[in-house]
């Protein structure tokens, strides 16, 4: 039986640039297919924002930087929620993982953030892994801002605990900035990554978290 | 990427179009109606074809309605999806323009499923060859390249761990 495709709609890429980002040059206005208004920044605007974050709060940087990245992710989670289930026609959540995953990888690949794919091999043990080739941070300012993607991180783990419905943090294992090929974060309850630093290698973080059973 | 007028226009950016442009934008505009017979001819067997490939891709990969709900009822969306791109880059003479509005899209969700290059391969390049079987030629042979390019970069994923088909 081939089955009815009726409850699955005929629909494309949402982020395809032709259509997702419209321009309204008599307002000087960006506005995603949603409406969602948008402004375009350059690098620099990272690059002294994190700087500036660095300078002004020393030690306490880091949880400022991840408290940024943590918000700015769950609120672009629930855009992308609401904005997703309004033109695929049905709840978010009811989405195939594999769509998921592909508006995920498209989403970040048409906000200029770098080529993402998103892994839900490990999604039983409870362990989402995230490999990112040209990272935002870690290609582009790294220099200026150490080796790690911290925004980025903090970011997927905002997203990530939206998308999810419960809070979820995100650890980096690999980063463009530190040499690797790639910068890869793995994202699960933020009990598991308790002990861990960011860095260490991602095979042992990886098969050390799909070892552990998950807690109740 | 983007349409002939469209790429033509920046090229002519503070001047009038040479007399090359010029006839590339009529001989453009000339062959408008047929692209749109083209797409109206595929629109007219679309249904019939996609049926077709299924049936013979549900024999040749029994195990795949196992691996995914509603296996073939997604597998017949995909694949009318891309005769709908491949049917509007035509019009628009713009084969760059399925990858982002589609082809891109669907080979992630692919990818993520478990399918394998091999059983993309074998699905859609069959639904080129049956779209091509059931067209006349004026309309096969402007729809096949675009076709050739659904195949191209769709099957254009490394092999999964676990296969899923």
């Amino acid at each position: 039986m081939i089955g009815h495709s009726h409850d699955l709609p005929p629909r494309g890429n949402y982020f395809a640039m032709s259509a997702y980002v419209q321009q309204d040059l008599g307002a000087g206005k960006l506005a995603n297919r949603a409406g969602a208004p948008m402004v375009a920044l350059t690098d620099e605007c990272l690059i002294a924002l994190v700087n500036t974050l660095r300078q002004e709060f020393a030690e306490d940087a880091p949880a400022v930087l991840k408290s940024l990245g943590t918000s700015w992710g769950r609120q672009a989670g629930e855009q992308l929620i609401q904005e997703t289930s309004s033109y695929y026609g049905r709840p978010f959540m009811d989405l195939p993982l594999a769509m998921v995953a592909s508006l995920l990888t498209e989403a970040f690949r048409h906000h200029g953030w770098g080529a993402f794919k998103f892994d839900f091999s490990h999604y039983a043990q409870g362990v989402l892994v995230v490999e990112v080739h040209e990272p935002f941070e870690g290609s582009i300012v790294s220099r200026e801002c150490g080796a790690l993607d911290e925004l980025l991180s903090a970011f997927l783990a905002g997203m990530m605990s939206r998308l999810a419905g419960r809070e979820l943090g995100c650890l980096q294992t690999d980063a463009r900035g530190m040499g690797a090929d790639a910068s890869r974060f793995v994202i699960t309850l933020p009990e598991r990554l308790e002990g861990w630093q960011p860095g260490q290698a991602h095979t042992t973080v990886l098969a050390e978290l799909c070892h552990r059973s998950l807690p109740s | 990427m983007g349409t002939l007028l469209q790429r033509l226009s920046i090229e002519a950016d503070g001047r009038y179009f040479t007399p090359e442009e010029r006839h590339r934008i009529l001989s453009e505009a000339e062959s408008l109606p047929r692209r749109l017979a083209a797409a109206e001819n595929l629109e007219r067997i679309e249904e019939a074809a996609l049926r077709s490939v299924i049936e013979e891709m549900q024999g040749r990969y029994p195990n795949f309605a196992r691996y995914h709900d509603q296996a073939w009822a997604r597998q017949f969306r995909d694949m009318q999806l891309v005769l709908r791109a491949a049917a509007s880059a035509m019009i628009l003479d713009d084969p760059a323009e399925m990858d982002d509005r589609l082809l891109y899209w669907l080979r992630t969700m692919f990818a993520a499923n478990n399918y394998t290059p091999d059983f993309v391969r074998d699905c859609f390049s069959r639904l080129r060859d049956v779209v091509r079987e059931r067209l006349e030629s004026p309309s096969a042979d402007r729809l096949t390249p675009y076709l050739d390019r659904a195949v191209r970069v769709l099957a254009d994923f490394p092999e999964p761990a676990t296969a899923a088909v």
